[in-house]
């Protein structure tokens, strides 16, 4: 064979090897938006970043935590009740940010049979918590995951986060950093299916 | 052949060390250590969970020990947080589908590195360095002459 022959099929088989492998980064470089994060249970459907309504539908994962007043509580108590699920805790800024928009939205729907919201710290100081709770006057349940399992389960990637499980028991919305009293609005319709 | 039979004995018994040295401990700690660097952290790019210090890394790796101790195996914890964080979780590529690209293309061009180098050194072993010319296979001869006339 001669030199010029050997080169050219060199030349091919190096350039086949680029071919392969740009085809292989380009399909497997996502084409979502890089400000978006994805979570557990986000879809199609992305509204804002970091705001999602879901289109999984998945099933939200059960737990059974210790509430502040020292009682249990279990996400199946609640079942047939639109819930909203909000990780948090007193250390993290974006959490004390958001306390005034779930005040607000509290207040709106606590005495809303079909209602009830949950928070759930995880890696704080429950004397702290209850000190923050006493203070800012926190009227929703608030229960702790001191092994993060909860969190874990949702797959939560940070705090705070926000999910709101319909009646069925399923997941249909989902926020990532501080919630607006609109997002958990908008998340409540989608859980009860009045959007 | 004989340096060739030798150079295949080294180069066996490296790889055998190498397989050997290379298989995983089994206890607990160092599953628990290996699925730790195997999984990324869910919140700080480019970071695995061994190396993170986010709080969500620090729940996986207590949640890996807990796991380890009820029975689980290794890819099936892998899998449950892959279900729940996505195939992004996992710090190495998968092992079907495309993916196999990535596990198959390092052996791929080792082997053909290899035979490259096997096949240069065969032709560089046959071949003269240096063609001789008319010139130089005369001046052989009479030299050759010269030496068996002197001996004699």
């Amino acid at each position: 064979m001669s030199t010029n022959r050997k080169v050219r099929w060199v030349a091919v088989g190096v350039g086949l090897v680029v071919v392969v492998l740009g085809v292989v980064l380009a399909l497997n470089v996502s084409g979502s938006d890089p400000n978006v994060t994805e979570g557990r249970f986000t879809g199609q459907d992305v509204v804002a970043p970091g705001f999602a309504l879901v289109s999984n539908n998945d099933t939200a994962p059960a737990f059974t935590l210790e509430t502040l007043d020292g009682g249990q509580l279990a996400l199946s108590d609640l079942a047939g009740k639109t819930v909203v699920v909000n990780f948090w805790n007193t250390w993290c800024a974006p959490c004390i940010q958001e306390a005034p928009a779930l005040r607000e939205f509290y207040e709106l729907h606590k005495d809303e049979p079909d209602f009830a919201m949950v928070g759930i710290v995880r890696d704080d100081d429950k004397d702290k918590v209850r000190a923050y709770v006493d203070a800012e006057d926190v009227g929703w349940t608030i229960a702790f995951d001191p092994k993060s399992k909860a969190a874990l389960a949702y797959g939560t990637t940070g705090q705070p986060e926000t999910f709101v499980i319909g009646p069925d028991g399923r997941v249909a919305g989902e926020q990532f950093s501080a919630v607006t009293v609109d997002n958990l609005e908008l998340m409540l319709r989608a859980a009860r299916g009045t959007l | 052949m004989l340096p060739w039979l030798l150079l295949g004995v080294i180069v066996a018994s490296a790889l055998v060390v190498l397989v050997v040295r290379s298989q995983p401990s089994h206890s607990d700690e160092a599953r628990a250590r290996r699925l730790e660097r195997e999984l990324a952290c869910p919140v700080c790019t480019g970071e695995s969970v061994a190396e993170s210090n986010a709080p969500e890394a620090r729940a996986i790796r207590d949640d890996i020990r807990d796991r380890i101790a009820d029975g689980q195996s290794d890819s099936e914890i892998v899998d449950a947080y892959a279900a729940v964080y996505g195939e992004r979780i996992k710090l190495n590529p998968a092992d079907h589908g495309l993916a196999l690209v990535a596990w198959g293309l390092p052996v791929v061009a080792v082997i053909a590195g290899a035979a490259g180098v096997v096949v240069a050194l065969r032709r560089w072993s046959r071949e003269p360095r240096l063609p001789s010319s008319a010139e130089d296979e005369v001046l052989v001869a009479r030299a050759r002459e010269t030496e068996l006339h002197e001996d004699r």
